[in-house]
């Protein structure tokens, strides 16, 4: 049996589930896509940073769902037709992005994989790497992990302080480097 | 093992029913004030299987103190002496039977059990030589060895009845018993002894295959050459089967004389019959293969298993009534994991709401549709039996919570010089398993308490006019969808201006002390740190516990009272809804939020006059209510809600009681009473809203989200 997730992983390796946001084209590994639908009715939560729209009901399953632009701190959008929601399972806890809208699953290699500059603006922590494409295009790679981890939710309480987070956030990555599988 | 190979699991399962068994048996029997021959039967065989199976999981504390507590009740069977201390024998089973229980805690929670039952296992062979000569016997025969005869006899002609097999020898000191024993023998050319023994396995035990992997694994350390049919036991499918059909053949050579070889494989556990033959030599081994043939039977690794030839022996009696009895038995019960239980019933949940999407479907509105709402109906009953089944599978017995509970009234009585029993009512009243098992800590709590506080000194009773011995009365039965647990004793009750006085010593008193209710009075011994008692005892006295006993039962759901008469005793009344998985809720409007708050924390609901809202001197808003200050709680402030109602003669008020606070929450409109399934909210945004007071989320009959309010954690949002 752990053949059979070996070989699963290696067919996932190196594609990304490609999505657009503004104008930037992301991707995120296809290995912790769910599955993609449309907008569905979000009920709000109390308390919850702006980005956390609320929650939606999937066939019965509860999830929460992330909008990408005010986490990312963008203009924020009205919700059309083509708005989609990923759903991600990362290491366990259920997530839906809202994005404008998903482009296609593309292999990028980790050799055309370059790492992100490391500037001082906060949100390129979550970006993993930035892929190179034959069309010239560049596509974000999002690190799941920090972006969803439950520690992320912990963490976000002393967000306030960003200095003192992105501290926190090396060693919180090498963390995550050792659940990887 | 964290991760509980089957066999763990299988071994931690058994354990704990035998410990569960060992501990009524232990119980009654006290109470009875002799062991029955049954009983000593009963709590040997326990023992005994526990050895043996703690043995083969390499646990050997529990093994050797299980071979200790063995070894007296191995006396009583056998020389049934006069002087029985059996409170004192109960005592060592019990603390026996905690250590054993704390050992199993650990490798059920992956970690290593490491403690030591040395001390036990030192104070029960001294019991057992102190109770060996005061009923006269010699305290240095060793039973097991003086009579090895009779017991194989009466173990052979007992057959696969429930008695035990023979005695083991002591594991912990094997030295004393194989090497003075193979002594006296005389020694053969090499000094080994060859011997043919089948193992029939009880027709029941399951995993037959393993059992015998466990006797090879101890073969190993007293046998230099062994051999065995089915070859291949652990990878040959087949080997489970051969073994329950012509049983484990095993040909061995040792150097243990012929009665300790015997006695070691009837050790066995699990052993139903042994055929047990010694051989001349090797040469008699209907199976003994050469090197050579053994290196070509490894060299094949797919080869076929080796098929023993059918037993000569006549074949094997059926096993006896009460076994094929038990068996039967069995095959009706089927233990499930709770968890795919949850799964089932979180599925019927669903069900109802997928159900109520379709025939309240906004599509079918002003249609006419016959057939239709004729299959729906069918439908809609269907659900209902469905839920009602999948609730009952998860339904137990309350009575193995009530009967742990023997126990601790036993342990009191004794340490507290009181005399008391325990009268079981309704014990077969079907709880949710959920609830059985949080019953039990609140249920301790007051027992002791009655224990400590209610029941009197033998003598005080007396004094009293009533009899020596107290009672304790557990009751439990099915009111509506509640179930009623009372605990009742006739102890000296409670003294109201005791408590009072106490009371007004904490300042928890709020209204003119006239004003109180016999309840509200015997209501303050649930604040945490009450207690009458001024000195601190091993039992009370902290003035912890029964506040202990409140949380928990309002984390059932559930509510607790007290009534007392002084002289004549005290009553609990625990009173906990059926299950918890499905709550009724009020489900309210605020802006374009719902909201769903559990109607048992609902005392009424109304609109307020114009003019009765007023505002304390901070600027917050009050109602009055029956002479309290209720202050309101806006949920559109509250949760930032939009678009909510802002004028509150407009608005619907309700009168919400949480931990004895009360106040008020404001909302739009009423949408009406509905069943919930309640969910968690979901992982990513838990710890967020983990000050709001939302505990939860739920579907509604659209398909649309709803957030449950918790009135407990609202309360401490306002108050203090």
């Amino acid at each position: 049996m752990d053949e059979e997730i070996q070989s699963e992983e290696d067919t996932q390796k190196d594609k990304y589930l490609t999505f657009t946001l503004e104008d930037e084209l992301y991707g995120i590994d296809i290995s912790v896509v769910i599955e993609i639908i449309g907008i569905l009715p979000i009920t709000a939560v109390p308390e919850v940073p702006p980005y956390v729209k609320g929650i939606i009901n999937l066939r019965g399953k509860i999830i929460p769902v992330v909008d990408m632009r005010l986490r990312f701190r963008r203009t924020p959008r009205e919700y059309t037709d083509r708005t989609c929601v990923i759903v991600i399972e990362a290491d366990g806890v259920l997530v839906g992005l809202i994005i404008d809208g998903v482009s296609e699953v593309r292999d990028i290699p980790e050799g055309e994989v370059v790492p992100p500059p490391k500037l001082k603006a906060a949100q390129n922590r979550y970006i993993k790497g930035v892929g190179r494409q034959q069309d010239g295009k560049v596509v974000l790679l999002l690190d799941w992990q920090k972006l969803f981890s439950s520690e992320e939710a912990e963490l976000f309480e002393a967000m306030a302080d960003d200095g003192a987070e992105d501290e926190a956030a090396p060693a919180e990555s090498a963390g995550n480097g050792g659940t990887e599988k | 093992m964290a991760e509980h190979e089957p066999m763990v699991e299988v071994f931690i399962y058994e354990t704990r029913q035998f410990l569960e068994q060992l501990e009524q048996m232990a119980l009654t029997s006290e109470q009875e004030g002799s062991f029955s021959s049954d009983d000593v039967n009963e709590i040997f065989r326990a023992m005994h299987t526990i050895k043996g199976s703690a043995a083969m999981m390499m646990l050997d504390e529990i093994s050797k103190l299980a071979h200790a507590v063995e070894d007296i009740f191995f006396y009583i069977r056998e020389l049934h002496p006069k002087k029985v201390d059996v409170s004192a024998i109960t005592d060592i089973v019990l603390t026996a039977v905690d250590f054993m229980n704390g050992e199993v805690d650990k490798l059920d929670a992956g970690e290593t059990p490491d403690d030591s039952s040395e001390e036990m296992r030192q104070h029960t062979h001294d019991f057992l030589r102190q109770f060996k000569i005061d009923n006269g016997d010699d305290p240095d025969v060793d039973l097991r060895k003086a009579k090895p005869s009779k017991t194989a006899a009466a173990s052979g002609a007992g057959g696969g009845a429930p008695a035990a097999p023979a005695p083991p020898p002591p594991e912990e000191k094997p030295q004393q018993y194989f090497i003075p024993a193979a002594k006296p023998e005389p020694a053969k050319a090499d000094g080994l002894h060859v011997y043919a023994a089948t193992l029939h396995f009880e027709p029941d035990c399951g995993m037959e295959e393993v059992r015998a992997f466990g006797v090879l694994n101890r073969m190993k350390d007293v046998s230099p050459e062994f051999h065995f049919l089915p070859e291949k036991i652990l990878e040959d499918p087949q080997a489970v089967d051969t073994i329950k059909d012509v049983g484990f053949r095993i040909w061995f050579q040792t150097d243990m004389a012929a009665d300790a070889a015997k006695a070691f494989l009837e050790e066995t556990i699990f052993l139903d019959k042994l055929e047990f033959q010694e051989l001349a030599s090797t040469a008699e081994c209907e199976y003994w293969p050469t090197p050579q043939q053994q290196a070509v039977i490894e060299a094949s690794e797919a080869s076929e298993p080796v098929v023993p030839p059918p037993p000569e022996k006549k074949p094997r009696p059926a096993p006896p009534k009460a076994h094929a009895a038990s068996a039967e038995h069995e095959s009706q019960m089927i233990s499930v994991r709770v968890d795919k239980l949850d799964r089932l019933m979180d599925l019927v949940g669903e069900l109802v709401i997928a159900e109520s999407m379709v025939t309240q479907n906004p599509d079918l509105a002003g249609l006419e549709l016959a057939n239709f709402s004729k299959a729906a109906r069918q439908l809609h009953k269907l659900n209902e039996e469905l839920q009602d089944g999948v609730m009952a599978l998860r339904m137990v017995p309350i009575s193995g919570t009530f009967k742990k509970m023997n126990r601790i009234v036993r342990d009191m009585t004794k340490n507290l010089g009181k005399k008391a029993r325990l009268v079981l009512v309704g014990e077969d009243t079907e709880v949710d398993k959920n609830i059985a098992e949080h019953i039990g800590d609140p249920l301790m709590h007051i027992v002791r308490n009655s224990m400590d506080h209610g029941i009197e000194l033998p003598d005080e009773r007396k004094a009293a006019g009533k009899s020596e011995q107290g009672m304790i009365i557990l009751s439990a039965q099915n009111e509506g969808g509640e179930v009623v647990i009372k605990i009742r004793d006739d102890g000296g009750g409670m003294n109201r201006e005791k408590i009072m006085s106490k009371a007004r010593e904490k300042g928890l008193l709020t209204k003119p002390e006239e004003d109180y209710t016999d309840q509200e009075v015997f209501g303050f011994i649930f604040a945490p740190g009450f207690s009458t008692n001024d000195e601190v005892t091993e039992y009370s006295g902290r003035g912890v516990g029964m506040d202990v006993v409140v949380s928990n039962i309002r984390g059932l759901g559930g509510s607790v009272a007290v009534d007392s008469e002084e002289g004549k005793g005290t009553v609990t009344t625990i009173r906990i809804p059926l299950t918890l998985a499905i709550v009724d809720g009020m489900v309210l409007k605020v802006g374009a939020s719902r909201y769903t708050l559990p109607i048992r924390s609902i005392r009424r609901s109304f609109r307020p006059e114009p003019g009765q809202v007023f505002l304390d001197a901070e600027g917050r808003e009050m109602v009055m209510d029956e002479g309290r200050c209720c202050p309101i709680l806006r949920l559109s402030k509250l949760y930032d809600i939009e678009d909510a109602q802002e004028d509150l003669t407009q608005a619907i008020l309700l009168l919400v009681e949480a931990d004895g606070k009360p106040f008020l929450l404001a909302a739009d409109e009423l949408l009406g009473v509905q069943q919930i399934v309640v969910k968690p909210v979901p992982e990513y945004i838990r710890g967020m809203t983990e000050k709001t007071g939302i505990t939860g989320c739920t579907l509604l009959g659209d398909g649309g989200i709803s957030l449950i309010i918790d009135p407990e954690k609202t309360a401490h949002l306002i108050y203090a």
